[in-house]
C-alpha cells in the first residue's frame, strides 16, 4: 500500500491571491466612475456582501455594496449571494481570463448559493471591469457580451484603474 | 459541441408505457418506502386521474398514504413549507407527485425541506447547494411539456417577494419518472398544443445552447421528431398523445443537462409580468428566438431541419438552414390556429410600453447565459417587436 499525498500547487494559489486582491480594488475603481455598473449594483438588494470563494483554499474575495458603489473588505461573517469556485484550475482559468465566465457556468464548475438573478447582475459587473482592465484582443475572447463603452472613457478609467484605484486601494 | 467539455446526468429509472403505474409498489419497496406522500393538484383530482392511479396500487404492498390535493397553479414556498409539515406529521418516507410542472416542481421543494431539515427554502436558495440525495422521490407527469420529472430544477414563487425563485442539483431529480397514457388521457387540445410546443422549444434550444453536448444533442433530436410528428395526430389519436409524453421527457433530459435560451428568458418574463401560459409565449417566440441566433447556429438549424420536416431530401442544405426558420414558425402558428389560439403578443394583451420591463427581467432570467448569442437591451426589444 502507498499512502498518497497531493501537492498544492502554490503559484496558482499565489496568482489568484493577487488577482482576487487586484479584481476587489479594480471594481471599486470601476463603480466610481460606470453609470451603468453602479445601476447594476443598484439592483442587489441592501444591505448585501457578495463573496467570491476558492473554499478549498481558503481564498475569497467580500465585497459590500455602499450605496451604487462596491467596496472590496477584509472579512465578513456572512454573505448574501456567494460564488464558490469547485476547483483551483476554472478559478484560475475564469480570473486570468482564459475561461469565459459563461463557460464556468455552463460547465457546472461554480456552486453559487443565493438569488440566481445576482449572479446575472454580477457577471454583468465583471464583463464592464475586463473591458476596462484589458485590451481589446483579450477581452473578445474572454467575454461573451462586450459592453459598449467609448474609448475615450475606457481610457480615462482603464488609467485611473491602473495608476491610482489598484495601486491605492481609492 | 460548442466547449471541450460536458457533464451528463441520468440517474433517473424511466417506466413508460401501459400500466406504468403497476411499477410503482415494486419501485417504492426497492427504494425502502412504505408510507408515500401523495402530492398533486385539485385539476388532476377532477380529472379522475388520481383516482386510476389510487385503484392501481389497490392489493399491493402499498397499505398506507398521505394526500396533499391543494397544490396552486403557480406554486410558492408558504405551500412547500405546508406541504412539507404534513410529510413530517403522518412520518412519511417518500414522495410521489402527479401533475404537471407545478406539482412536479412543489414535491421537489418539498423533498428539499423535508430531507435536509430546513424550515424554508431561502435557506438553501442557489445553484447545486444540496449536498446529500434526498428522500425517495416518483415522478408522474401528466402534461407532454415541462420536463420537470426529469430536470433537475425546481422553479417556485418566494410569497415574500412573489418572485420566482430557482433552484438547481442533480439531487432534485426523481429516483423514477412514470409516463403511463392514462396520465394525459383528458388532457385538454389547447394544453396538448401549448404543453407540446413547450416541450418542442426545450429541445431545439438545449441543440443551439452553449451548454449542448453529443448526448443531450440525440435526445434533443428525438424529441423534435417525436413532437413535430405526433403533436397534430394527439389531438385525435391516444397513442399519438402518448408518444408526446414520451417527446417531451426527451427534450426534459436534452434541456436539463444543455439548458434553454432567449426564448425561455423573454418568455420567463413575460409570464412574470402578463400570468399567461408559458407554453403558449413560448411557442409563439420561438421562430422569433431562432431568428436571432440564426448568424451563429446556421449549422445546427442544418442538422435540425432534416429532422423537422420530411420533404427536404431536394433542397440545397444552405437553403435548408434558412428555411428551418420558416418551417418552424409555419409549424407553431398551424399547430396554434389548430385550436384557436392567438398566434401574436399584441392578441395575448401584451403592452408595448411593458417591452422595458420585459427586457429588463429577460436580460436577469437564468437561461440567457446559455444563449449562443450575446444578448443586448435592443436585441430583446426587436424581438418582441417582431412578435407583436
Amino acid at each position: 500500500m502507498e499512502r498518497l499525498k497531493f501537492k498544492r500547487k502554490k503559484f496558482k494559489i499565489l496568482v489568484l491571491k493577487i488577482i482576487f486582491f487586484v479584481l476587489g480594488r479594480a471594481l471599486k475603481g470601476v463603480s466610481n466612475f460606470d453609470k451603468n455598473v453602479q445601476n447594476n449594483i443598484l439592483k442587489f438588494p441592501r444591505p448585501f456582501i457578495i463573496k467570491l470563494s476558492l473554499e478549498s483554499e481558503d481564498i475569497n474575495l467580500y465585497l459590500k455594496k455602499e450605496d451604487n458603489r462596491l467596496k472590496p473588505v477584509k472579512q465578513s461573517d456572512y454573505s448574501d449571494f456567494t460564488i464558490y469556485f469547485k476547483d483551483i484550475e476554472t478559478a484560475f482559468k475564469l480570473m486570468t481570463t482564459q475561461k469565459r465566465l459563461d463557460y464556468g457556468f455552463s460547465e457546472n464548475r461554480m456552486n453559487i448559493k443565493g438569488d440566481l438573478t445576482n449572479a446575472l447582475i454580477f457577471t454583468e459587473i465583471l464583463e464592464y471591469v475586463q473591458t476596462y482592465l484589458y485590451p481589446v484582443f483579450i477581452v473578445k475572447s474572454a467575454i461573451k457580451k462586450i459592453p459598449k463603452i467609448k474609448i475615450v472613457n475606457k481610457i480615462i478609467v482603464r488609467i485611473y484603474l491602473y495608476f491610482i484605484s489598484i495601486p491605492f486601494g481609492i | 459541441m460548442k466547449t471541450n467539455f460536458y457533464e451528463f446526468n441520468l440517474k433517473i429509472k424511466i417506466i413508460s408505457g401501459e400500466n406504468s403505474y403497476e411499477k410503482i409498489p415494486e419501485n417504492l419497496k426497492k427504494l425502502n418506502s412504505k408510507n408515500p406522500l401523495f402530492i398533486t393538484d385539485q385539476g388532476i383530482i377532477k380529472a379522475g386521474i388520481f383516482k386510476k392511479l389510487q385503484s392501481s396500487l389497490g392489493s399491493t404492498e402499498i397499505k398506507n398514504g398521505v394526500l396533499f390535493s391543494d397544490v396552486p397553479p403557480d406554486s410558492s414556498f408558504k405551500t412547500v413549507e405546508k406541504i412539507a409539515d404534513i410529510y413530517k406529521r403522518n412520518n412519511c418516507d417518500s414522495i410521489i407527485a402527479i401533475g404537471g410542472g407545478s406539482v412536479i416542481d412543489t414535491a421537489k421543494g418539498v423533498n428539499i425541506l423535508v430531507s435536509c431539515n430546513y424550515n424554508s427554502l431561502r435557506e438553501i436558495e442557489g445553484a447545486d447547494m444540496i449536498k446529500s440525495r434526498l428522500n425517495p422521490f416518483i415522478a408522474i407527469p401528466t402534461t407532454s411539456g415541462t420536463g420537470s420529472e426529469i430536470t433537475s430544477v425546481a422553479v417556485i414563487t418566494d410569497d415574500k417577494t412573489n418572485i420566482k425563485k430557482a433552484f438547481s442539483s442533480e439531487f432534485l431529480l426523481p429516483d423514477c419518472a412514470i409516463l403511463d397514457p392514462r396520465s394525459i388521457e383528458t388532457l385538454p387540445d389547447k394544453l396538448i398544443i401549448t404543453t407540446g410546443l413547450d416541450a418542442l422549444s426545450h429541445a431545439i434550444e438545449s441543440f443551439i445552447s452553449i451548454q449542448k453536448n453529443p448526448v443531450s444533442d440525440g435526445f434533443a433530436v428525438m424529441a423534435i421528431k417525436t413532437i413535430v410528428n405526433n403533436l397534430e395526430k394527439g389531438l385525435r389519436d391516444k397513442k399519438a398523445k402518448f408518444n408526446l409524453l414520451n417527446g417531451s421527457l426527451f427534450a426534459g433530459l436534452a434541456f436539463s443537462n444543455s439548458m434553454v435560451s432567449i426564448v425561455h428568458s423573454i418568455a420567463h418574463a413575460i409570464g412574470g409580468i402578463y400570468h399567461l401560459h408559458h407554453g403558449h409565449i413560448v411557442g409563439l417566440l420561438l421562430p422569433y428566438g431562432l431568428e436571432y441566433n440564426k448568424d451563429v447556429s446556421k449549422d445546427d438549424y442544418l442538422i435540425l431541419s432534416d429532422y423537422f420536416h420530411n420533404n427536404t431530401a431536394n433542397i440545397k442544405t444552405i437553403e435548408k438552414a434558412d428555411n428551418f426558420i420558416t418551417e418552424v414558425k409555419n409549424f407553431t402558428e398551424r399547430m396554434f390556429l389548430k385550436v384557436n389560439l392567438p398566434i401574436r403578443l399584441k392578441e395575448l394583451g401584451i403592452k408595448k410600453d411593458s417591452f422595458d420591463n420585459i427586457t429588463d427581467k429577460a436580460l436577469l432570467d437564468g437561461s440567457i447565459i446559455f444563449n449562443p448569442k450575446p444578448v443586448y437591451k435592443e436585441d430583446i426589444i426587436k424581438i418582441l417587436e417582431k412578435a407583436y
